[in-house]
Order: C-alpha cells, then structure tokens, then sequence
C-alpha cells in the first residue's frame, strides 16, 4: 500500500544530502591540513642529500678453497639519520658480480659469522634478527645453510614502543 | 659509542642556528650538517673514506640532537627521518636507529648539550 506523501521525506533527503556535503568537506578540509602540515617535512626529507656506502665488509668475509667469498654486505644511506640496509653475499671465483644470499634486519654484535664446511657448503650465522628476507639455499653447487632466531612479535612491538 | 671528534654541543649549536629560519631555507644547511661526510657524519672518516657500523648510533643521535635544537618536535623529526628512509632503503628504520634519534631529540630537550 502506498504511503502518503507527508513532506517528512523531502526534508530527510535534504538532511542526508546536506550531512553528506558536511562529511566531504570535513574529509576535504582535513586531507588539506594533513597536506600543509606535511608537505613541508617531506619536502625536508626528499631534499636532504642522499649518499650511499656500499661494500662487503672485510672482517666478515670468509673464502673457500676455489676462491669463493662470501661476506657481510652494507649499504648504508645517508642524509637525515643512516639506514643501513644488510645482506650477506657470495661472489663466486673469477666473477665481479655478487649474488645476495640472505637480507637481514638488525643484526646482533658480531654477527653475521661464516664458515665454509666444505668448498660447496657455506654456513651463514645470523645471531637474533628481526627479519630475514630474500634467503636463497644453494647458488650452483653450494648450499647454504643458516643458523638465527627472530624476534618474537611482543619483542617487535616493545621494541617499536620503546624507539620512540 | 661515539667517536672521539663527535661533540654533540657543537651539533646543537649548529641547530640553533636555523631554528628561525623558514623550513626553505633551512634545507641546505641541514643538509651540509648531516649528509654523507657531512660536518656530524660520525660514522664515516672522510681521511680514510672509511664507514663504521659501530659509530650509526651516534650519527642518528646527532640528527635527534640538531633537530631539537632546531625546534622540531619528536614527532615531526620522526616523519622527516622515515620519510627519509622509505626513499633510501627497502626497510624502514631500524628501531634501534630510531631510538637513537629519540634520545638524542630529549637529551637535547633536556638540556644536556646547550
């Protein structure tokens, strides 16, 4: 049955379209401040000049019997604060590329420590990380094997909590 | 462990030296301050073209120490550095690059390098 027009609807469609322009400016009006009060520190970091080390670090590197070496890679970029960006690399003999075995998140003191077993097996000890990424377990004939903990996410978030 | 050159006084002088200046302006002398073998780039020997891992910390305590001088809050030195981050690495910060920046930030506020 077809309710009667009682007018109520018209203005319950003006109200909603009238909250609706209120919630888009709202949305508006805050994406706009966010952007004022923003664009000056991401301006402040992009313009910040930005160098990067990188190298296999000497006191890590550890060769084999053929002449493999695998070793401790940094790339550390500087400009506002440093990160550090770590892996571990193998570069096989008479090669000038390196090939990344394993990338890594805060590393423990004195770590990474690797040892070849043999010509074709490398052990890659990583100490308590955060992360582990990118982990490949043989390159040609070798294998690679890893010896490490992670964090638990508690410790990562108390962590998180505690850095700032 | 900071290198014996660091003198983290000096780093918040050179703070308060662009605290009046528009954010514009301020870019390049932060810049020269903090880059890449910048003046309070502690972990890198420019003589020697030498990196040291153990000398980070110090290095990102500096940019908490020049920031604070500089009159930035702690939160918007932590936008500027992970901002800065996101671009240079696949990782954010580390938290323990970040808690360096922290404590440099209130050791400054605490008055601790004026």
């Amino acid at each position: 049955m077809p309710r009667p027009d009682t007018g109520n609807e018209g203005h319950g469609r003006r109200k909603s379209a009238a909250r609706r322009k209120l919630i888009i400016f709202l949305v508006i009006g805050a994406a706009t401040l966010a952007l004022l009060y923003l664009a000056p520190l991401v301006a402040f970091a992009l313009k910040m000049p930005s160098d990067c080390f990188e190298g296999m670090t000497e006191d890590t590197s550890v060769a084999n019997g053929r002449g493999d070496v695998a070793g401790e890679y940094l790339e550390a970029c500087t400009g506002f604060g440093t990160v550090v960006n770590y892996s571990v690399v193998l570069r096989r003999h008479g090669e000038t590329g390196a090939i990344t075995l394993v990338r890594f998140d805060e590393p423990t003191y004195a770590y990474p420590r690797l040892r070849w077993l043999s010509d074709d097996a490398l052990v890659v000890e990583l100490g308590k990380v955060n992360f582990v990424w990118s982990k490949r377990n043989s390159v040609g004939p070798i294998r690679i094997s890893y010896v490490y903990t992670t964090a638990s996410w508690s410790e990562l978030w108390r962590e998180f909590k505690e850095s700032f | 462990m900071a290198p014996p050159r660091a003198n983290f006084q000096e780093v918040y002088a050179a703070g308060e030296r662009i605290a009046d200046l528009s954010p514009s302006q301020q870019y390049d002398p932060a810049g020269a301050a903090l880059r890449h073998f910048g003046a309070y780039d502690f972990q890198r020997d420019k003589a020697t073209n030498s990196f040291f891992t153990a000398y980070v910390p110090a290095a990102n305590y500096a940019v908490g120490v020049y920031m604070a001088a500089a009159g930035y809050n702690l939160i918007n030195t932590h936008l500027i550095s992970e901002t800065y981050a996101l671009r240079n690495s696949n990782n954010a910060l580390t938290y323990s690059d970040r808690k360096w920046i922290t404590r440099g930030w209130e050791d400054a506020k605490a008055g601790y390098w004026k």
